[in-house]
């Protein structure tokens, strides 16, 4: 009969306190794993989002040289057309004679027209007036002119597609890239080709006009047959259909040479402020932007959005680890504290029996050891019982704990994770009991003989 | 006959909140190896604190207590419980078993603590409980068996690590006269064949008359020892 055997029968000789006490201790224990895990796993994925927001602030943070040099220039819608937008119904053109003017200016490399309209939805100003009417945000107010940034942003995924005529010039393309080059099916438009058009690929799973399109196939785009010579793929909301600049002018019904904006491209990048200047001087109607102006404020304006979010979510997961540190502190003092009361408890209640181990000889050493052990066991059963629960219910359980993890996804705790319990559920057992089998071994004999 | 316990002048002091109760003042004695002693007295006449003394549970105030050879007065409490280990054997009112053991685990405890092998151990508590009359009933509980049959497990341990002195400290108070009489009838059987001084504190002057010695204490002080008269073999 030795010590262990002795504690473990003294364990198990109150069952039903025993129990009681494995199952406090147990869900103590699991409430430590699922917060763990829940924690863990909301950690993991704010880290996961982080690093994505963080890859996209790098991404958009680099120019082209030729981007470096081009400069923007539009009509305008009735007098304002915002940068980088536009192709709305009701802009108004620029002539032929303008376009050869710009051309003509110095430090100007070359000028690239183009014409884009949105197809497929009801007047702008009807949609304008109307959403402005239901109060709808991002409606620019009464009187400001131009369809307002937010606005317009909306108003590209109701439109079906947008027709873009560019200039077919191979030289031009290799230089400014002026049609798609993730072409997945067919090739690029060339200037020997007749109403001609490179669609996107969405287009012909999504817009009736194009649904089911191939290459070689006639499409009809506001009344004119295009036959689809390629099928291109872009990561860009916007569903563009690309065709040579004299066809689109000619659905569009516009005369030739005119042009709905520009892109100018200035003989080095220093000259780019030279050029908007003279732009603007000349042409007071004209919008005129550096592109890498607007770049940058698209830039600045994404990455803050980006840094925003990164701050939220940062924010988020430190709320959230916080308050897992706080449950599994306080879970942890709980079953420590369990094992405390029951072992003090348990030690007034056998003082005879210390009593008797004393005067039939034992050390205060062995009935010191002895307690210990009874509080390791009881810790060790806990432990046991702790995983289980948590194993079973943890993804439930700390989802209850924490709602913020609601959202991601909680997995099975890790077998490291699972041992580290089982050690501290040990390690709780041993601290709890050391005062009261201190408190134990220190009895005197007579004394706790004569208890009652 | 040797000595196996001599005590000489031993007093013991109480203070209790400023409050000094003497409750040994002067107490001599010797008992020799094999003895059958009963320390008689009144409540509150000393005989458990002697008793507590003479078994190592406390120390006295001053005084000397010779036991087996070592004057165990002035010992520490690990030399003491080295003591009780090796030299003392205790009977107590109840008979403070342990709930979990069978009777021949509860004999075996004693000799666990003298690091004694589990085979010799187990040998032994078979033999002793079977001198006591509990062969039949080795492997049962505590709550399996009778006051009396708790009582003589507790005698069976009190024997096990074969102790210099036995020291009973009102064995049969918790039992009827019958099964008491039991009891001192095994405890003089255990004293006769084994050999071992059996030492009983008791106010039962029946149970008192199983004794070899009887003393008296009063106040404090031993006042009387009768000698029973030997009954001579014709």
């Amino acid at each position: 009969m030795g010590l262990i055997n002795r504690a473990f029968r003294n364990v198990w000789r109150k069952k039903t306190r025993t129990l009681l006490v494995v199952i406090a201790l147990g869900l103590s224990i699991a409430a430590i794993i699922s917060v763990y895990t829940g924690v863990d796993a909301s950690t993991t994925k704010t880290q996961e989002m982080i690093d994505e927001y963080q890859q996209h602030i790098v991404e958009t943070g680099e120019l082209s040289e030729s981007q470096e040099r081009m400069i923007q220039v539009s009509s305008g819608f009735g007098g304002g057309r915002m940068p980088g937008g536009g192709g709305f119904p009701g802009e108004t053109t620029i002539s032929q004679d303008v376009i050869e003017n710009i051309s003509s200016m110095d430090n100007v490399e070359v000028v690239i027209p183009l014409v884009e309209r949105s197809v497929g939805q009801p007047n702008f100003e009807e949609m304008r007036d109307q959403w402005r009417q239901n109060g709808e945000p991002g409606v620019p107010p009464e009187g400001q002119p131009g369809p307002g940034e937010d606005m317009q942003n909306r108003m590209e995924s109701l439109f079906d597609y947008v027709i873009m005529g560019v200039p077919i010039d191979t030289s031009l393309d290799e230089f400014y890239s002026l049609l798609p080059t993730d072409i997945v099916y067919g090739r690029k438009i060339t200037q020997d080709d007749e109403f001609a058009v490179m669609i996107k690929d969405t287009l012909t799973e999504s817009d009736a006009n194009f649904s089911g399109a191939e290459v070689g196939d006639l499409v009809e785009i506001e009344g004119y047959n295009f036959t689809v010579v390629g099928i291109y793929s872009s990561d860009t909301n916007r569903n563009y259909v690309y065709m040579d600049i004299s066809d689109a002018r000619k659905v569009l019904g516009l005369e030739e040479g005119q042009a709905y904006s520009l892109n100018v491209y200035a003989q080095d990048k220093s000259y780019v402020d030279m050029v908007v200047y003279s732009i603007e001087q000349n042409y007071t109607n004209l919008r005129v932007t550096a592109y890498a102006d607007m770049y940058s404020q698209l830039t600045e304006r994404i990455n803050q959005q980006q840094e925003n979010e990164i701050a939220s979510l940062s924010e988020d997961s430190k709320k959230i680890e916080n308050t897992g540190n706080q449950i599994i502190i306080v879970s942890i003092i709980t079953a420590g504290l369990i094992v405390l009361f029951l072992m003090i408890y348990t030690v007034k209640e056998r003082t005879k029996e210390i009593g008797l181990l004393k005067a039939i000889g034992f050390s205060g050493k062995s009935i010191t050891t002895q307690f210990i052990i009874e509080g390791i066991a009881i810790g060790f059963l806990s432990g046991i019982a702790g995983i289980i629960l948590g194993v079973t219910a943890g993804p439930f359980l700390s989802k209850v704990l924490l709602p913020s993890t609601q959202k991601f996804t909680v997995t099975t705790p890790s077998l490291l994770l699972i041992s580290e319990v089982l050690c501290l559920t040990i390690l709780l057992g041993f601290i709890g009991t050391i005062y009261p089998a201190w408190q134990a071994s220190r009895k005197s004999p007579m004394e706790a003989m004569r208890n009652e | 006959m040797n000595e196996v316990l001599l005590v000489q002048n031993l007093i013991k002091i109480f203070e209790k909140n400023g409050n000094k109760v003497q409750a040994l003042s002067g107490v001599n004695l010797d008992i020799k190896k094999g003895e059958f002693v009963a320390i008689m007295g009144p409540s509150g006449s000393g005989k458990t604190t002697l008793l507590n003394i003479l078994g190592c549970l406390d120390i006295p105030t001053s005084g000397n207590v010779i036991l087996d050879g070592r004057n165990i007065a002035n010992l520490n409490q690990n030399q003491l419980s080295q003591i009780r280990r090796d030299k003392i054997g205790f009977i107590f009112q109840s008979a403070n078993l342990m709930p979990i053991l069978n009777a021949q685990e509860n004999v075996e405890l004693p000799m666990e603590c003298k690091k004694i092998s589990k085979e010799d151990s187990i040998k032994r508590a078979q033999y002793l409980l079977k001198l006591v009359g509990l062969e039949e009933r080795m492997k049962q509980r505590p709550n399996q068996l009778s006051a009396g049959e708790q009582q003589r497990v507790a005698i069976a341990r009190a024997f096990a690590n074969k102790p210099a002195i036995i020291l009973a400290d009102e064995p049969t108070g918790n039992l009827d006269s019958k099964t008491g009489s039991l009891i001192m009838e095994l405890l003089t059987r255990l004293n006769q064949n084994i050999g071992t001084t059996i030492i009983v504190v008791t106010h039962d002057e029946k149970m008192a008359l199983y004794a070899e010695r009887k003393m008296v204490i009063e106040d404090g002080k031993i006042t009387n020892t009768f000698v029973k008269r030997k009954k001579t073999s014709s």
